[in-house]
């Protein structure tokens, strides 16, 4: 009888599994699909209808607030559920103030030279439940967020950084806030500290958008003003919030200022169902959201286009390999689907070390530049889906749009040439043998001050399972033009933690890291609308010293340009454009880094998404609320 | 029997103790900063200064200053109160990342075991008693072909198949987004995805457990206590299941329970490829994300399991066969 049982059990499970799984020949139904509240039969609908299933290789960690961590995932669903700042960017990637949440705003220059911005908002703003969002929401995000208490937690508590008290406030040492003022219940003010005036990207340092306190804390804690600056009441403790702050990071739902409101949550399959918010106003320009319902859903890159195809998925966003291009591209020409291709924000790279060895003499790194076919290296590594730039920029980045002609007859391509290289190194004074007799073959040595010779050869760290790595050996250090010109390099692979030791000279680490060893990283950087380089090329002994100037490049007028472009009123448009040309002509002289490649990114749709359209200076949650779907 | 138990436990506690010392030194020798990583992010807007006071703060925060010894006691009185720290990726406590993963892999690995033992148990005794037959033949043909080919090449084939070409099942995912229905519609939505993963499972696992079976029977229908039941003309069904497949069991049974103890183990491969966070992935995840905490408290967790199956293996002979029975 037990046996029986047994193996009824056993058959029954496998039935069950076999049932569960052939049985349903049809899409499973989806109860809670959004009623369609009007047909639509092509045309762009004028409410929101239709369901959008974005595939991302990246996974959801679940952490709503982009303070804790930084996974573009999460920062994706973050921006689909944030907004009503008093800033907006727009598709070029300019920054502009938000008229769907800012009724007026004054700016008033101080005399110790800050700038105060004061914001009043619109009338009738409301949260995705209908709670009124009043300036003390605005408000309580630069003092919880600036706040010595998500400090303590682990929390980037950097939100009012570029305000005036921030390091008193953040630290703990002030209650007041005193660059944050609360006027009234549609006013507040945020004035930005003396010396980030002048700022070209000053808009984005007054750019507040609403929190709503009490679901981060409780009822109780208020924000108040006595004058001195905006605080919290005296219960905001770490004590008596860290749980509740700790559990509202991954609550769902949760307030929503944004488009869209976040529904759900699945932690197993993660996966997010994100459904329209009624009471968002629009963005800047007063676009509202046209697609009902928009599901984040991660996939794998080997078998994101079988997704695509049988319509797991509507929309593959940022597509950068070449094998995975060209299957788009595939399914493009059958039919059924479109794609949208933009530039990159940035670029994979070889990044020197420019103060010891062989390439702190900058003839050495434009040798290297010379020794490499950069066109075609960026060809075979994306697949024909790349370009690239000779300067720190990305071609989407308006600035450059705007001085592209200039740059193309100033800068330097560094066309693939031997005899160019071979000038440079003997201008470098790398024109000896190993015995310090005038160069004709193998290694070259250069007479040192003290009269030591160092040879010609260069230590180059990379990553394992690196592409770019291996295109590298075959390109450029085996490349037998390279060992024509008397150089050599030499590869040692690591993992990147401990490259990252080596590029910041961590002694911390261990002290081998401390000792400047590596001549050349291969890399790769982006870049944000705030096209601010003012720390990357610093030559201030402190910040050099604690690795902010990866590059270890000290060069006063290189960092004067980065510092200057920056230090420009916003409205003025053609100076930050020419400091620009001049730090960009500047940085390609001294070539801190070569540019190998700039992906042109590809993102695949099925032919139901209409009106996409995406660029990589703005977020998907933008290119969404300006598309819809058609069924 | 209590006092070899109680040996045992005790054996097994020190080779906890001792696997935790070589994990925990093991894990703190790799190269990398937290503090500096979870600062990263921060480095070109902070000022030199703040920055290095706040990394100093994140240093004593994450107990990196203090010497290695002193971290792991501090991190093992934490683990003895089931405390297993902090992950540094979901900056959540381990014991709470690590559940959903955990409920994954183990609603996966009981229909998977279930299935394989199902077909694999009957198969391996059929092909035993029909041995040398076509159907025999036949069978271990396809058993070797299974055992040769790579789990992630049958699952991109079954995701062509079956998901691409035919268009039966979903590509990927444990369930449909934004689905709701009743607890058996769930339950039935939720099965329509893991039949791939599942099929693939079965399929990785067919091969190796049904030669084992076979192989095993083999030996035990050869035995003369075989013979000796025929002679006394006992029915066929009872010589087989009754006299061999007892005895046959005895190797099999150290193969089922760790079969049944790797319920709490991933499949790396199957969990990457279909996009079911299963503690494979999860455990991969937390490598290559250098989510040491995660990673340690994973692999002790495994080391208990091993242990523990080694201790219900022993035992389950035992039940098995009386010879080996502990009676002291």
């Amino acid at each position: 009888m037990k046996k029986k049982s047994i193996v009824l059990l056993l058959v029954f499970t496998l039935l069950l599994s076999m049932l569960a799984g052939c049985s349903t020949t049809e899409e499973p139904v989806t109860p809670e699909e959004p009623v369609v509240e009007e047909p639509v039969t092509g045309g762009k609908p004028t409410s929101p209808t239709g369901q959008l299933t974005i595939g991302n290789t990246t996974e959801l960690s679940g952490d709503w607030v982009p303070y804790w961590q930084n996974n573009a995932a999460d920062y994706d669903i973050y921006n689909f559920i944030t907004a009503l700042s008093t800033v907006d960017i727009t598709f070029g990637g300019e920054y502009v103030v938000n008229d769907a949440a800012v009724e007026k705003y004054e700016t008033t220059l101080n005399e110790d030279g800050s700038k105060t911005y004061t914001w009043t908002i619109k009338d009738g703003l409301v949260y995705d439940d209908g709670t009124p969002i009043t300036a003390k929401d605005y408000v309580a995000s630069v003092l919880l967020w600036s706040s010595s208490v998500v400090g303590e937690m682990g929390a980037s508590n950097d939100y009012g950084y570029y305000l005036k008290g921030w390091k008193d406030y953040s630290s703990g040492a002030t209650k007041e806030f005193a660059g944050v003022n609360l006027i009234d219940d549609k006013t507040f003010s945020v004035t930005i500290a003396a010396e980030n005036i002048p700022y070209f990207f000053e808009l984005t340092l007054a750019s507040i958008a609403p929190t709503k306190l009490s679901f981060w804390t409780d009822e109780t804690v208020e924000v108040k003003d006595d004058g001195n600056g905006a605080y919290l009441s005296e219960n905001f403790t770490k004590e008596n919030f860290e749980e509740r702050i700790n559990l509202a990071r991954r609550e769902v739902p949760r307030p929503s200022t944004g488009p869209y409101v976040l529904k759900s949550y699945d932690e197993a399959a993660k996966t997010a169902v994100l459904e329209v918010n009624p009471n968002f106003p629009g963005d800047y320009t007063g676009q509202k959201p046209l697609i009902q319902t928009v599901i984040y859903k991660k996939v794998n890159q080997e078998t994101a286009f079988d997704e695509l195809s049988t319509g797991s998925v509507d929309l593959i966003s940022g597509t950068v390999g070449g094998d995975e291009i060209n299957a788009g591209l595939d399914l493009v020409e059958k039919g059924g689907f479109s794609y949208t291709a933009y530039p990159r924000s940035g670029y994979g790279k070889i990044m020197f070390q420019c103060d010891h060895g062989p390439t702190q003499f900058v003839e050495v790194r434009q040798a290297i530049a010379h020794l490499l076919d950069r066109n075609d290296f960026a060809k075979a590594f994306t697949g024909g889906f790349g370009s690239v730039v000779n300067g720190p920029y990305g071609e989407s980045m308006w600035f450059y749009q705007e001085t592209k002609a200039e740059l193309n007859q100033k800068l330097n391509q560094y066309p693939y040439s031997l005899e160019a290289a071979k000038e440079l190194l003997d201008q470098a004074g790398f024109n000896l043998d190993a015995n310090g007799n005038p160069y004709e073959s193998g290694i070259r040595y250069k007479r040192m001050d003290d009269g030591t010779l160092m040879p010609l050869i260069l230590e180059w760290a990379s990553t394992e399972q690196n592409a770019v790595s291996d295109l590298l050996v075959i390109k450029l250090q085996e490349n037998p033009d390279l060992a024509a010109a008397g150089i050599k390099i030499n590869q040692t692979v690591m993992t990147f933690t401990e490259l990252l030791n080596y590029l910041y000279r961590d002694a911390t680490q261990g002290a081998k890291y401390g000792v400047p060893t590596f001549h050349m990283f291969n890399l790769a950087t982006n870049y944000n609308p705030v096209y601010d380089l003012s720390t990357t090329y610093t030559t201030d002994p402190d910040m050099f010293a604690q690795g902010y100037n990866t590059n270890f490049i000290l060069d006063e007028e290189l960092d004067r340009l980065a510092k200057e472009m920056v230090k420009v009123d916003p409205e003025d448009r053609e100076t930050f454009k020419q400091k620009f040309v001049e730090f960009t002509v500047r940085w390609n002289y001294l070539l801190p880094d070569l540019p190998l490649y700039s992906n042109i990114y590809h993102d695949f749709y099925n032919d139901k998404l209409k009106d996409y359209e995406i660029n990589s200076l703005i977020e998907i949650s933008k290119a969404i609320l300006y598309s819809y779907v058609t069924e | 029997m209590l006092k070899y138990v109680g040996k045992r436990i005790m054996y097994m506690i020190l080779v906890f103790l001792i696997m935790s010392v070589v994990l925990f030194f093991l894990y703190n020798l790799i190269p990398g900063d937290p503090a500096r990583a979870e600062l990263e992010p921060l480095r070109n807007k902070l000022t030199a200064e703040e920055y290095q006071y706040r990394y100093e703060q994140a240093r004593q925060r994450l107990g990196l200053d203090d010497p290695l010894p002193v971290r792991y006691a501090k991190w093992m009185s934490g683990v003895l109160r089931g405390d297993f720290g902090m992950s540094s990726v979901y900056k959540l406590p381990v014991n709470q990342v690590i559940i959903n993963p955990m409920k994954v892999t183990v609603f996966i690995n009981i229909f998977s075991i279930i299935i394989t033992l199902a077909i694999t148990i009957p198969l391996g005794i059929f092909t035993a008693v029909k041995k040398n037959s076509v159907f025999d033949k036949s069978v271990q043909v396809l058993t070797i072909v299974g055992y040769s080919i790579p789990v992630f090449i049958i699952a991109l084939l079954f995701i062509y198949l079956f998901a691409v070409r035919l268009g039966w099942f979903p590509v990927s995912g444990l369930n449909t987004p934004n689905f709701s229905g009743t607890p058996w519609e769930e339950f039935k939505d939720m099965m329509y995805h893991l039949a791939l993963p599942l099929g693939v499972l079965v399929v990785g696992s067919l091969g190796g457990l049904t030669r084992y079976v076979r192989a095993a029977m083999i030996d035990a229908l050869s035995m003369d206590y075989i013979r000796t039941a025929r002679a006394k003309g006992l029915k066929e069904r009872v010589v087989i299941f009754s006299h061999a497949w007892r005895n046959a069991l005895l190797p099999v049974i150290t193969l089922i329970i760790s079969w049944l103890m790797s319920v709490f183990a991933g499949s790396l491969v199957v969990e990457r490829m279909f996009n079911l966070k299963g503690m494979g992935d999860f455990y991969i995840s937390a490598l290559t994300n250098q989510d040491y905490n995660v990673a340690l408290a994973i692999q002790l967790f495994y080391i208990i399991l091993a242990l523990l199956g080694n201790l219900l293996s022993d035992l389950s002979y035992g039940i098995v066969d009386p010879r080996v029975r502990v009676n002291k």
